[in-house]
């Protein structure tokens, strides 16, 4: 017995923060919503994780040790083939969302503190935009 | 007084004619000798013919004898004595009887002048008329005013012959041609008086006295004194003279040579009037006048300048005292009490011993009068030996109550016996406890001399103190409060300097000469005017108006300073200029220059823009996860015991963002003066750009690239900017400096878990050798770069961070920063 098609798979989501209690509750509450969800404390192991899996969202800090956000974002765009879409959860930034930003594949800002559901919605958003925009199968969580 | 100086004018006259050149004689002696004392009564008359043969033009007989026959080929003047008439003070002639063709003159001398036979009178006062002086008789001439003084040359020849040698004609004819001949007894030949010519041995004789007189008279030499009007307006003269040219020199400077070049000319002056004018001036007064003047003017301003020092010297209490928190002296023994203290002096104990004996506490310092086991009698022989001496005694037996060693000494002043009795200093340091206790009494006696000094003439009870003592105790006592004040506005970290109301500097601290020497201004001799157009951007008319504006109200007035270019970081200096808006209608108005460095404030400022920052980056990761937890922890589709850990972690998160909060909160509360060296969370990236930047007009001068490596958004790193900043610009200039054209400057700024790593590399490199001793010396005047570094690295380890340098010649050289990342 084969699968159907249209399968509906949880998106994998990929937390990266250098603060693991947020990056463990960040992981918590959107597996609660059914998500697929990694976590890498600082830059360069989030960059590994994205050479090594698929991910459909990358939710980025801009501020951590080693490789920050910004560089993250630069290297993720000149090395990876597959650049998951990015939204960026950080303190130190606007929620002003630039072509600048979009051409680095920035798709949401969201300025910390954020609510659960905000969060959640935001990132449910985030993962639908960048369906639309590369055609890919439908993913979803479980709300 | 007038005695001597009479005295002292007829030496003068003596010195003045006594060498004078000699002239033809107009008067011979002709001496009356045995021979022709022997001849007949007609031997006068055969005198006179040898005399009349000889051309002579009068004949005096010194002395007439009864029965003289004389001619009468010749005018003839008989000297006969003279009587004072008792009634009155006139005189009368001795008569001899007939004396034929004769005139009578009186032989009379005026008495000596201080035994000095000088003077001469040329008539005397008779019963109806003047009875003319033989001299002058002879001389056949009258004086207005009878006195005057006989001219005695020591070269003058008077020649003397024989009477029997006249009559006998063995003198030639015509040798004696307009003379005037005195016949005389051998006895009047004899030295009888003290004249000019042999001061003091009679040795000269009346008749050569006389012929001096004669000669004098005959060929108009003779002085006369001046009366008493014409002494008295020319003594006047020379005084007021001389007082206008003191009052206008001070009289101290010339005390010498004023009086003495008046004495010269003065002396010239009656020389002259007695050779050409035959006059005596009164030398003497004269003389003395110039002296006598000069130095009452010095006594007249020795006393107005010690009345006006005397109100110096008030001034300069009221400046010591008044102003000070020593104004009330009865507060000394109070200061003493409590500074002794502080060098650990348990109990101190202060007491006077009053005029009457009576022992009485000044002050004490857990101690009591009581304390003393002595009685009066027994303590009195001790305070005596103490008495105004510097000497120190054990106490032990005064007050055998204290514990430990006591002393005491003397630290009053001769008119307050005060004594200290107190304990040994107590601490951990007795030899520097025990120097401060010596300053302490040191500098108590001072003021306390210096006070009773100060104010000796303000009571009666007082010394009285000469005014020069006042003076070098006002000037000695302001001189070292003077001196501390200056130390003390040494310490102060703004620029200050204080100018007069006329804009001439009085007193500019350490850190304004800097910014002197900076701005190349001198500072004795720039005006306010000058100063503030060189230190600011305001031109002349505006700089005009500010000062005439606050000379006028006062107040104060802010402005930019300009930026001196001796700093590679921009000026951020204020110039405040203030005039005391109290004294603006004083005497004593001051102008005052502050140069605020705004740095600091803005330093201040900074830290606290950053702290909040930290606190809201830092807070609101902390609340997300806070949110996130609380969230979680009423989600029901969450397990039990993963509830638990999410609740553990929301108390963690708590905790946390409590201890960041603790972290910066002391600066928060900081005084912005503690704030300037704090360290505090900074973006490091920021300070680096800020650097690079600072370091990149060099680069380009040299051509040299800096690549810089930092993080797109920086954490937070423990320090303070402007210590690092400048550090690292001056290790960035160092490397650059050694940086061959085209070559490249490396800083990287790595950001880790906890830390925050800096590290700049590149140049030639030189030697690790020459490079540790250029950093480690710094404070001895290593150069601009490398003492920057030194001093920064000095200041890094109190932001829990290090540095460390490396290289070799050929191999570069350059420098990590390890500081502390928080957040």
């Amino acid at each position: 017995m084969s699968k159907p098609m249209t399968e509906i798979t949880a998106a994998h989501i990929l937390v990266v923060d250098d603060d693991p209690i947020l990056a463990g509750f960040l992981q918590l509450t959107l597996e609660l919503e059914g998500y697929r969800v990694a976590v890498a404390n600082d830059g360069a192991v989030g960059l590994d994780k994205v050479a090594r899996e698929r991910f459909d969202l990358v939710l980025l800090d801009l501020v951590m040790p080693k490789i920050d956000g910004v560089k993250f974002l630069r290297l993720l765009n000149e090395g990876q083939s597959h650049r998951p879409p990015i939204m960026i959860v950080s303190s130190a930034i606007e929620e002003k969302l630039t072509d600048q930003h979009r051409a680095l594949g920035v798709v949401d800002i969201a300025r910390k503190p954020v609510e659960t559901k905000e969060l959640v919605t935001r990132v449910k958003r985030a993962l639908a935009s960048s369906i639309g925009s590369r055609g890919q199968s439908a993913i979803a969580g479980r709300g | 007084m007038l005695g001597l100086f009479a005295s002292v004018d007829g030496r003068f006259f003596d010195g003045v004619t006594v060498n004078q050149p000699a002239a033809a004689p107009s008067v011979v002696i002709i001496e009356r000798d045995a021979r022709f004392e022997n001849q007949t009564a007609e031997r006068f008359s055969a005198l006179e013919a040898g005399l009349a043969k000889q051309g002579i033009e009068r004949v005096g007989y010194l002395g007439a004898d009864r029965g003289m026959v004389l001619s009468s080929k010749l005018p003839v003047v008989i000297g006969l004595s003279a009587r004072a008439l008792p009634q009155n003070e006139s005189w009368e002639l001795n008569s001899t009887g007939e004396l034929g063709e004769g005139v009578p003159a009186a032989r009379t001398l005026a008495p000596a002048q201080y035994g000095i036979n000088r003077v001469q009178l040329s008539a005397l006062e008779g019963r109806s008329q003047p009875i003319a002086v033989f001299d002058a008789a002879l001389a056949n001439r009258t004086l207005e005013k009878p006195e005057f003084l006989v001219p005695m040359s020591a070269r003058q020849s008077i020649p003397v012959l024989k009477a029997s040698q006249l009559v006998a004609g063995d003198i030639k004819s015509g040798e004696l041609s307009g003379l005037v001949a005195m016949v005389v007894m051998p006895e009047a030949l004899r030295g009888s008086l003290n004249t000019p010519l042999d001061p003091s041995n009679s040795a000269t004789s009346e008749a050569v006295f006389r012929a001096h007189s004669v000669h004098a008279l005959k060929t108009g030499q003779i002085s006369q004194q001046l009366s008493a009007l014409p002494i008295f307006a020319l003594l006047f003269g020379l005084g007021l003279a001389l007082a206008l040219l003191l009052r206008r020199t001070d009289p101290k400077q010339i005390a010498l040579v004023i009086p003495l070049g008046f004495s010269v000319l003065i002396a010239a002056v009656c020389w002259a009037a007695i050779i050409y004018g035959g006059k005596l001036l009164p030398v003497a007064a004269l003389l003395a006048a110039p002296w006598i003047i000069t130095f009452q003017r010095i006594i007249a301003r020795e006393t107005v300048q010690d009345r006006r020092l005397e109100r110096t010297a008030s001034r300069a209490v009221q400046t010591s005292f008044s102003r000070s928190p020593l104004r009330e002296g009865a507060r000394l023994p109070q200061f003493l009490g409590s500074a002794a203290q502080y060098a650990g002096v348990e109990r101190s104990l202060l007491i006077e011993l009053k005029p009457n004996g009576v022992l009485e506490p000044v002050s004490a310092n857990n101690a009591s009068i009581d304390d003393i086991a002595l009685s009066a009698k027994e303590l009195r022989p001790i305070l005596k030996g103490l008495r105004e001496t510097f000497a120190v005694r054990n106490a032990s037996d005064i007050v055998p109550s204290w514990e430990g060693d006591a002393l005491i000494g003397w630290i009053g002043t001769p008119e307050q016996q005060l004594f200290w009795l107190h304990t040994r200093p107590d601490t951990e340091t007795p030899g520097q406890s025990a120097h401060l206790v010596r300053a302490i009494v040191t500098s108590f006696r001072e003021l306390f001399r210096s006070r009773a000094d100060l104010n000796s003439r303000s009571g009666q009870d007082h010394r009285h103190l000469p005014i020069d003592d006042k003076v070098a105790s006002a000037i000695a006592l302001v001189g070292s409060e003077s001196e501390q004040i200056r130390r003390g506005f040494d310490t102060i970290d703004t620029a200050v300097v204080i100018f007069h109301l006329i804009g001439s500097p009085l007193h500019a601290n350490e850190a304004m000469q800097e910014l002197y020497r900076e701005a190349g201004l001198s500072l004795f001799d720039t005006s306010l005017s000058e100063a503030l157009l060189a230190l600011t951007e305001l031109d002349g008319k505006r700089v005009k108006a500010l000062i005439e504006d606050l000379m006028l109200n006062g107040a104060e007035m802010r402005m930019p300073m300009r930026d001196l270019g001796q700093n590679e970081r921009p000026s951020q200096r204020m110039l405040r200029i203030a005039a005391p808006a109290r004294n603006a209608h004083g005497s004593d108005r001051i102008l005052v220059l502050e140069a605020i460095d705004m740095r600091d404030v803005n330093r201040a400022a900074d830290l606290r823009k950053a702290v909040a920052k930290f606190i809201d980056l830092q807070l609101r990761n902390d609340f997300e996860a806070i949110l996130l937890g609380s969230q979680l922890a009423t989600d029901d589709r969450l397990a039990s015991d993963q509830l638990r850990g999410v609740v553990a972690r929301i108390g963690e998160t708590a905790r946390r963002a409590t201890g960041r909060l603790d972290e910066v909160a002391s600066l928060v509360r900081s005084e912005t003066s503690d704030l300037t060296e704090a360290c505090y969370p900074v973006d490091a990236t920021a300070v680096v750009k800020d650097a690079i930047a600072r370091a990149s007009t060099l680069a380009d001068e040299l051509g040299v690239a800096i690549e810089a490596d930092h993080p797109g958004v920086s954490g937070f790193t423990l320090a303070e900017p402007v210590a690092l900043c400048d550090m690292l610009v001056a290790m960035l200039r160092v490397v650059i400096a050694d940086t061959p054209h085209g070559g490249v400057v490396k800083l990287r700024l790595e950001e880790l878990k906890g830390r925050t790593h800096i590290r700049i590399s590149g140049g030639f490199g030189i030697g690790f050798d020459r490079l540790l001793w250029l950093i480690a010396n710094y404070e001895d005047g290593a150069v601009g770069e490398y003492r920057q570094i030194g001093e920064g690295m000095a200041k890094v380890t109190r932001w829990s961070a290090s540095v460390s340098y490396w290289g070799s010649e050929a191999n570069g050289f350059g420098f990590n920063i390890d500081l502390r990342g928080v957040g």
